[in-house]
Order: structure tokens, then C-alpha cells, then sequence
């Protein structure tokens, strides 16, 4: 890394970006665009999982239940108030009539998913290792046996549907760049280094002066905000939330990404949740041309195990992908140059 | 019907579903502490022996053959996973094997879906000529009497197991201090090939019980068990077998309690306070009732 910041490249490849994504938003296929947007939302949901789990070294398996605080806010705030008055009777009546757009909606529910977070978190941070993986879990599990149960205000099991669909790959895309940005110069600032220095090894941490609560609390938070913005764009883009969805497929789903990309490696994220999502997607067609209903979970837990049996750290390890490599990495593809030593 | 019988059915029903997640969180327990593996795919050894035992059954096999060669197909089963799955990633991270529990849970999750369908079959080998005792107007379940009396007699071997022979101290022995026990000669790779076949075998005979006892089985009847058992296992402490036997039974109670004193429509929400339960028990003890802490630290 140099000191100088390339201002000139980051323009150039937000601008690159800023075309891909008008030609994709344009002209694309629904079923393209819905793919791209569910991409930029894996990748939101991965690399602020990667925060929690690989840079501070806490395994959570609730996080998706703060998707779903993320979408059920933003699913009740942006339905139209004549839907909300048939089926939410148990709002209360300043909320049943109010009708948001997507941008306050997202981050009203954020809002709510950090408060939650700062105190579920204060509970749960306060065990370690296996323990905090099982008391996630019951978090994930009392969220969604509220969401089935809370009928007046999220419509149990039936879920709400016919969302006015706002999200659009502009909003994926711009929220998955703010995440990378607010994680990447989280993980850089001095906090990074605590939350690592936590992971690596707790006690040390604690003994030179860091507050390790603190830190993991912070780590938590900023997590659920994120995955949470997720869970908004995802209730808009496919405009039904219901409680099955947020449940454990896509914790797993977004675990195995973060895996397989390298625990603390964030360009490792954005890579294998790109890789992935074009796998599934793929396997998923294989699987309504064979007609048999099912393969494509297992050639993907088979896939999965592959990786992880020969490369156990993941694809990348806590390495990120850096300028110069890139760079090396085209030229060598390139044909150019013969960098070999 | 007096609520004294009321109270006495309950507290059988209670020892029952406590007992089938204790003979679930055993096996979790064994191979967790032998070989730091959190095996979310247990629960599918339940199903696998479940099936297992209908197929022999339907196939014509005596009750007590088709019994015995469900809880060894479920054996098997673990010992396949054992060789395919885990012992390629020893001493990975503990979120990797984790994951990969998972995705061996949706491999034979799907793989059985394929093979016998996504329908629920009826289970009903347990079920006797005649379906309860009535002694006095307290009606008791055959099947759950059975199920609480197998269950015991299955401690107490393995008990007797653990304590008297020499595999079952190398695996105490392993528990407590992994490098320790090598450097003195224990066979490592025989002791963890062990605890995962008894585990898995445990497993199979919860798997009897559990479809018994839902007169039912389904391809994904065990992600339920395995969950629950996963709780129980944190309150008892994590990788002690007694805590295992005392998580489950804690476990069992508390949701015939919450099934019992809830309100009706409140019973939907009857798994959400067995893990509010769970995360207090935690707040008072963070290392499960059995639990040490010196062993916590090394997980």
C-alpha cells in the first residue's frame, strides 16, 4: 500500500461501475437484475458478517435475525397504509398510516436493528466461543418465532407481500459500497486493530488495554446496522417478507460465503459471494433441466466441502487483494511482461 | 380426571421428551469433546436411523432386527461422516467444521429426500396392542414408559462403559487433554472413530423414540431434535456427558412446563422462551450448569 491515495483509479473504477450498473438497471433481463441486486445484498450481508466473525472473531449465527428486523421495518413502513389498515390491525394507528419511501424506511429500521443489537449484544457477548454460536442461534430463532407469531403487526406465517418494490441495483449497489467502505476503514482504524487483537487472543487483548467489550459490542452493532440495510433492499426487491425466508438457508448461505472468501480478508468476501451467487444460480438451472428437485443443495454442500477440505482458510486467508497484485495478475494473464522470478 | 393424575402424566411426558434429548445431546457431547466438533448433522443420524428402521421393517424383518439394524445403519452413517467429512479438516477452525456440518446436514437432508421422497411417512413400530396404562384414572403412554426406561438402561452402559473399560478412559482421558493422551499412547484416530459410532448409534436409538413418539418420521425430522439437544448440551456444559444427561432433562421439563402454563395462544411462542430460558441460564452460569471453566477456555 502506498501513502498516496490513487484518486485517479478509484474515480475511474466507480465511474466503470457506475456504466455497468446503468446498462444493467436499463436494458437487463428481470431475472439478470434480480440476480445483480441479490448479489450486492450477499455481499452487504458477507462483509459486515466478516466484520463480526472474521476480523473480531465472534461466530454468530443470528445475524440474519436482524435481516429481518431490517425487512419487516421497512416492509411495514413502505406498504401502502390501504394494505396496512386490512392486514395489520395491530399497528398502532400513527403507523398504520404512514408511507415511506425506501431510504428513510432502511434507515429507520437500521436504527431499530443497532438498539436491538446493543442490547441483545450486552447479554450475549458477555459468553464465549460455542456458547455465543448457540445463544445467536436462539436470537434467530426467537425473531422468527415472533415474525410467526406477531400476527397483527407482521402477518404471521401468510408474511406481507406486494411491496412496492423501490430497490433497484442503484441502491444495492450504493449500500453495498458504503458497507465495504465503513468496514474497510473500520478494520484499518484503531478499533480494527482491537477487534483483531480480540480475535487473536482475547486475554493479551485485555491485558495491554483493550476494553474488550466494548470493542465487540461495537463490532456487533455496526454489523447488525449493516446487515439490516440488507434486509430493507431485500424486502423491496422481492417484495414478500415472510418468516421462512430469513431463516437458516441463508444464515448458512452467507456463512459459507464468508468462509470460503477467508475469514478477514473483505476483497475475499466480495469475491466468493460473486463466485457463489453465479454458482447457485447455475445450479439451479442444472437442476430444472435434470428435474431432479434437491440437487442443487447437495452439489453445492458437495461443492463447499471440496473447497474447504483442500483450502481450509478460505480462498483468500485474512490476505486482500491489493493494487499491485491486480496489476500483476492481469499483466501475467495478459501475456505481457514476464514478472516470474 | 384429578389434577394429581394431570400433574403425574406430565411429569412422565416431561422424563420422556427429556430423555430422548438427553440420548440426542449424549451423542453431541461425546463428539464434541473428543474431537472439538459442534455435529449439527447428528440430528440427521437420527433420521437415517428412523428410515433405517422402517425400511428393514416394512421389508419384513422381526421388531426387534429391524430396531437393531436402524441403530446400525445410524452408526454407519457416523462413521462415514466421520471419515468423509471431519477427519479431512482436523484442526480447522472451529467455524469451518462447524459449516461443514451444516452442509453435511443439507447433503443428507436432500440425499434423503431423493432416495424416500419429501413426504411424511407414519412411524408406528412402538406402537403396542394397547396404547396406555391406566392405573387409577392416570393414564401413562407405553411408549413413553419405554422410553424412559431404554433410555436409562442405555446410560447405565454407557456409564459402566466410559468408567470400567479401557477405550472408554482413553476417551475420558482424551477429553481432558488431547496432546497429553498421545504422548502417553492412546490410539487417537480409534478413540474419536469410537466416540463418533457410539454417538451415532445413541442417535439412532433417539430416532426410534422420536418418530414413536410423533407416531411419524420426514427427512427433516432432525434438525429440531439436534437444535433442542444443542441447547441442552450449552446448559448442561458444553462436552461433559453428565451435563449432557442433566441439559436434556433440564431441557425436557422446561418445555412441558411452557406447553403446560402458557396460555393457548401464547403456545406458539413456546421454542422462543426455551431459548430466552437457555440465555438466562447462561447470564447465571456462562459455562452450562457442569461446565468448568478451565475447559471453557479451550474451546
Amino acid at each position: 500500500m502506498t501513502d498516496k491515495k490513487p484518486v485517479g483509479l478509484i474515480i475511474l473504477s466507480l465511474v466503470v461501475l457506475g456504466i455497468i450498473v446503468f446498462f444493467v438497471n436499463t436494458f437487463a433481463n428481470s431475472y439478470i437484475k434480480r440476480v445483480a441486486n441479490l448479489m450486492m445484498i450477499y455481499i452487504i450481508l458477507a462483509v459486515s458478517l466478516n466484520l463480526l466473525t472474521g476480523f473480531t472473531g465472534i461466530v454468530s449465527l443470528g445475524q440474519i435475525g436482524f435481516m429481518s428486523i431490517g425487512a419487516y421495518t421497512s416492509a411495514i413502513l413502505t406498504l401502502s397504509p390501504r394494505l396496512k389498515y386490512r392486514w395489520l390491525i395491530g399497528l398502532p394507528e400513527w403507523l398504520q398510516s404512514v408511507h415511506m419511501h425506501l431510504f428513510p424506511a432502511m434507515l429507520i429500521g437500521g436504527i431499530l436493528s443497532v438498539i436491538i443489537a446493543l442490547g441483545v449484544g450486552y447479554v450475549i457477548l458477555r459468553l464465549r466461543g460455542v456458547y455465543i454460536a448457540v445463544a445467536t442461534l436462539g436470537f434467530l430463532v426467537i425473531v422468527k418465532v415472533m415474525a410467526e407469531n406477531w400476527i397483527g403487526v407482521t402477518r404471521g406465517g401468510r408474511g406481507i407481500s406486494t411491496l412496492p418494490g423501490y430497490t433497484n441495483l442503484w441502491w444495492t449497489t450504493g449500500a453495498a459500497l458504503v458497507t465495504i467502505y465503513v468496514v474497510w476503514r473500520l478494520v484499518k482504524s484503531p478499533y480494527g486493530r482491537k477487534m483483531t487483537a480480540i480475535r487473536e487472543h482475547d486475554l493479551a487483548a485485555q491485558s495491554v488495554g483493550v476494553h474488550a467489550p466494548k470493542i465487540r459490542l461495537l463490532s456487533f452493532t455496526v454489523s447488525a446496522f449493516f446487515t439490516s440495510i440488507a434486509g430493507s433492499l431485500w424486502a423491496n426487491l422481492i417484495g414478500v417478507v415472510s418468516p421462512g425466508s430469513f431463516y437458516l438457508w441463508l444464515t448458512l448461505l452467507i456463512i459459507i460465503m464468508m468462509v470460503v472468501g477467508g475469514m478477514g480478508s473483505i476483497t475475499g468476501s466480495v469475491v466468493s459471494v460473486i463466485g457463489f451467487t453465479i454458482l447457485l444460480e447455475w445450479l439451479r438451472n442444472f437442476e430444472s433441466r435434470v428435474a431432479v428437485y434437491g440437487i442443487h443443495y447437495i452439489l453445492f454442500a458437495l461443492i463447499f466441502m471440496l473447497i474447504i477440505i483442500f483450502r481450509p482458510q478460505g480462498l483468500f486467508g485474512t490476505r486482500e487483494i491489493s493494487r499491485e497484485q491486480l496489476s500483476e495478475f492481469m499483466r501475467r494473464f495478459l501475456g505481457r511482461g514476464k514478472i516470474r522470478t | 380426571m384429578s389434577y394429581t393424575s394431570y400433574l403425574i402424566q406430565q411429569f412422565v411426558n416431561a422424563l420422556s421428551l427429556g430423555s430422548i434429548y438427553a440420548l440426542v445431546t449424549i451423542g453431541l457431547a461425546m463428539v464434541f469433546s473428543v474431537l472439538r466438533l459442534i455435529n449439527f448433522a447428528h440430528g440427521d443420524l437420527m433420521m437415517v436411523g428412523a428410515y433405517g428402521i422402517l425400511v428393514l421393517w416394512k421389508a419384513g424383518a422381526p421388531f426387534w432386527l429391524a430396531i437393531v439394524g436402524g441403530v446400525v445403519a445410524s452408526g454407519v452413517m457416523g462413521l462415514i461422516m466421520e471419515r468423509f467429512a471431519y477427519r479431512p479438516l482436523r484442526g480447522a477452525a472451529d467455524m469451518t467444521t462447524l459449516l461443514t456440518s451444516f452442509a453435511v446436514v443439507v447433503l443428507l437432508e436432500n440425499g434423503a429426500i431423493l432416495v424416500f421422497g419429501p413426504n411424511t411417512r407414519p412411524f408406528s413400530i412402538l406402537r403396542f396392542s394397547v396404547p396406555t396404562y391406566n392405573l387409577n384414572g392416570t393414564l401413562i403412554s407405553k411408549i413413553d414408559l419405554a422410553t424412559v426406561i431404554l433410555t436409562l438402561c442405555t446410560l447405565l452402559i454407557l456409564a459402566l462403559f466410559i468408567k470400567r473399560t479401557k477405550l472408554g478412559i482413553s476417551m475420558r482421558a482424551v477429553a481432558d487433554d488431547l496432546t497429553a493422551s498421545r504422548l502417553v499412547g492412546i490410539k487417537l484416530n480409534r478413540v474419536m472413530v469410537t466416540a463418533f459410532f457410539i454417538g451415532s448409534l445413541f442417535a439412532g436409538v433417539a430416532g426410534l423414540f422420536w418418530g414413536a413418539r410423533a407416531g411419524k418420521i420426514d427427512p427433516l425430522m432432525g434438525f429440531i431434535p439436534v437444535v433442542k439437544a444443542f441447547v441442552a448440551a450449552v446448559i448442561g456444559g458444553f462436552g461433559s456427558i453428565a451435563g449432557a444427561v442433566l441439559g436434556g432433562y433440564v431441557l425436557g421439563f422446561a418445555e412441558v412446563l411452557f406447553a403446560g402454563f402458557l396460555p393457548p395462544n401464547y403456545s406458539g411462542y413456546r421454542d422462543a422462551f426455551v431459548f430466552v430460558l437457555l440465555i438466562l441460564i447462561l447470564l447465571v452460569r456462562p459455562q452450562g450448569i457442569l461446565g468448568s471453566r478451565t475447559r471453557e477456555r479451550r474451546i
